[in-house]
């Protein structure tokens, strides 16, 4: 192509462009919209509502164990974090009050992203959809969580942890429990499932489990090696139990027995220690017993609600999600 | 040594060692100490009836909280001597602790002790433990509690003794709050504005067991610059009930704050605020938030004023936002139950059956209703409370639907 065939192409691109500035009208903003209900969100993003009616925080009015927990929400301390007015407007880091309407959407799309002026805090700016998204930083830090999960510490445990210190290992809430629907692609945003305990590979993750038999004794060595908060981190509900059974030389198991447990107990639990296992940290623990001299199973269990049906004889394959194995030769 | 020489003694020790008293505190600490010591050390901190000694028989009491429940026998010990003193500052922490107290002679010294300040709120422990403690004797400690505190206040039992007090009856006495058990109360109150929620429990779990006179301090908190006071100073009102009424005005005058607004109207239905049902009533026209609008029939609710009825009635519609529509016709049926059409019964019944009812809100709607419809079914719900929060949903809702049928032919 020559010069005088690029100037003109030059031109012309350059006439488009003044043509469409000049007559192109400016996107007009949306009227406000009157939000009252997470349903009215669906219309447009069906496919990020379908992933939280899959969450917990869809749950947190409807989950037959807090339901309990609270008789029915008789117990009205218990509605500020399961029914949370917009975070938004009680203030980011500051801690949520209770809402009187749609509560039975849980911990829904208006509970994190409403804004004070109506407008809906996102990653982009754009006032000419229904729902005029702002583009608010504040939306995915910590502390947009923190209000209702820092009631039980995670937060802080996170900001004690490693993965809460700049650098390469940096790692914050919604890094692990919002992840990017497509790693290559951030535009397409943030699975809203937003899975965490009940996720029981999640929880595999987060923590290891070793066992060896030394002169005397079998070494048992449970290590937070994954989460950015304690294991588990919730006060009152979560629990870890490492359990051992001795198995016979026909591979027949005895009885579990339980070794340790992993919770920060209720605060009517008085006097109960807090055995959370924080961030990066171990725990050794050992099994001296003459009926661990052969082959011995030791698991890791995870508890959703932290009591067994018997509590002096547990059944944790039944009542509990098994995390990791191992087992010890004599 | 008994009696008044005793009480001589221990005059001229406080009087001549008032040091003496950390001391003597310490004893309650010491297990190793013969136990006949340790119970003198506590009678002495009691008699001596001043607030540094009652401090320090409070922390022995609260020390529960951070140690395991060991020796439970002195914290009774301290609560019995506490009830016999004159500090009634001590009302409040002894209602927290309350909260938290697993030792059942102790719980039942503590009611004693909050009796004898004319606070009652002891009481559902009492029952409880007359129900279900932990030895015949302490059930039977429990019942002669009860008995007790109901006749020497003119009451034949125990049972007409609580619907009084909750019902704040004139004939209960109503002490003057002395200015420490003020000063205990604005703690708590500043409490509030806290971002752990766990002591903001405590405290509205506290103050709504309150005597009536701390209505007037969470009043004047209702003005508080904070939010979180002024809201969960709403909140602790509407628990007190009709204990909570002289605060009338003031939450009235809170029904126009944009963040603690709803707190207040529902707090307003709560102590029974009848004067507030046209301001309640305003509120819900579309000018209002849906939230307000909300709030403001939940009000109305727990007024159950016939004279709402109208009002209710427009936002009862199905063009109402489901929200509103759902509080408003849950009010219809407690203000005016025999004139609920079946189709608003069945459509809060129907809420009420799924895992995602409202169900503090639709249950006392459709306990009205079936009381107009079917009294004679009202034992069976009532008894159905027993089933626990899961189980008697389903009892009810099949007592309910049962009632619809009939009224339905």
């Amino acid at each position: 192509m020559n010069a005088r065939a690029l100037a003109g192409v030059l031109v012309l691109t350059l006439g488009a462009w003044a043509l469409v500035a000049i007559f192109h009208e400016p996107a007009r903003p949306h009227a406000p919209v009157a939000w009252e209900s997470s349903a009215q969100c669906a219309e447009c993003h069906a496919d990020v509502s379908a992933e939280w009616q899959q969450s917990w925080h869809a749950q947190a009015w409807n989950d037959e164990e807090v339901r309990k927990l609270s008789e029915n929400f008789s117990n009205t301390d218990c509605i500020d974090c399961h029914a949370p007015q917009p975070v938004f407007e009680t203030g980011i880091g500051n801690r949520p009050l209770a809402r009187s309407t749609r509560r039975a959407e849980g911990v829904d799309c208006i509970s994190c992203h409403q804004m004070k002026d109506g407008r809906m805090a996102g990653t982009l700016d754009n006032e000419s959809v229904a729902c005029r998204p702002s583009a608010q930083r504040e939306l995915t830090r910590p502390e947009a969580c923190g209000g209702c999960h820092n009631q039980h510490g995670t937060v802080d445990q996170w900001k004690a942890s490693r993965y809460a210190q700049p650098g390469p290992e940096f790692r914050d809430c919604i890094a692990c429990h919002m992840p990017y629907r497509d790693p290559s692609d951030p535009t397409k945003g943030r699975i809203h499932v937003m899975h965490g305990g009940h996720d029981i590979e999640l929880v595999r993750s987060a923590v290891s489990l070793r066992a060896e038999r030394t002169n005397d004794a079998i070494v048992v060595e449970v290590e937070n090696i994954g989460a950015g908060h304690n294991y588990p981190t919730d006060e009152r509900s979560r629990a870890s139990d490492v359990f051992w059974r001795p198995l016979a030389a026909d591979g027949r198991a005895g009885e579990w027995r339980k070794l340790y447990r992993f919770r920060n107990p209720y605060r009517f639990e008085v006097g109960e220690p807090n055995t959370e296992l924080p961030a990066g940290q171990k725990v050794t623990l050992s099994i001296e017993d003459e009926s661990a001299k052969g082959s011995v199973e030791v698991a890791l269990f995870y508890k959703l609600s932290p009591y067994y049906a018997v509590p002096d004889k547990p059944d944790p394959e039944r009542e509990a999600k098994l995390v990791h194995s191992v087992q010890v030769s004599p | 040594m008994t009696g008044g020489l005793a009480q001589a003694a221990l005059q001229e020790l406080f009087d001549l060692a008032p040091a003496s008293l950390p001391h003597l505190a310490r004893w309650l600490d010491e297990p190793q100490k013969p136990a006949a010591e340790r119970r003198v050390a506590v009678e002495a901190l009691g008699a001596s009836d001043s607030r540094y000694a009652a401090e320090l028989l409070l922390a022995r009491i609260e020390a529960m909280r951070t140690r395991k429940n060991d020796e439970a026998w002195i914290r009774a010990h301290c609560a019995w001597r506490l009830g016999q003193g004159t500090q009634d500052w001590i009302v409040p922490r002894l209602i927290r602790h309350l909260r938290y107290e697993t030792d059942h002679e102790t719980v039942i010294w503590i009611a004693r002790a909050l009796a004898r300040f004319e606070n009652l709120s002891g009481f559902d422990a009492l029952f409880v433990v007359r129900t279900s403690g932990a030895t015949p004797e302490l059930r039977e400690s429990a019942n002669v509690a009860l008995y007790e505190l109901a006749r020497t206040r003119g009451f034949s039992d125990p049972e007409s003794l609580a619907r009084a007090w909750f019902a704040a009856d004139p004939r209960l006495a109503s002490p003057a709050l002395s200015p420490a058990r003020q000063l205990e109360i604005w703690r708590v109150i500043a409490g509030f504005a806290e971002w752990q929620l766990r002591g903001v429990d405590d405290g509205r779990f506290t103050l709504a067991r309150e005597n009536r006179a701390a209505a007037e301090l969470l009043a004047q908190a209702l003005a508080d610059s904070d939010r979180y006071v002024r809201t969960h100073a709403a909140q602790a009102l509407e628990r007190m009930g009709a204990r909570g009424a002289s605060a009338a005005d003031a939450l009235l005058a809170l029904l126009d704050d944009r963040e603690a607004g709803i707190f207040a109207a529902e707090a307003l239905g709560g102590i029974g605020a009848k004067q507030a049902e046209s301001a309640l009533i305003s509120r819900l026209e579309p000018q209002h938030s849906l939230e307000m609008r909300t709030a403001a029939a939940r009000g109305l609710a727990a007024l159950s004023l016939p004279s709402s009825v109208a009002a209710l009635r427009k936002f009862t519609t199905e063009d109402a936002p489901r929200d509103l529509r759902f509080a408003t016709t849950c009010a219809l049926l407690r203000c005016a139950p025999a004139e609920a059409s079946n189709a608003q019964v069945l459509f809060i019944l129907d809420d009420y059956a799924t895992e995602s009812g409202e169900t503090a809100t639709s249950e006392p709607a459709l306990r009205a209703w079936l009381a107009a419809h079917a009294p004679e079914r009202i034992a069976d719900w009532d008894r159905a409370q027993s089933a626990g929060a899961i189980a008697r949903i389903a009892l009810r809702a099949a007592l309910a639907r049962e009632a619809l049928a009939s009224s339905a032919k």
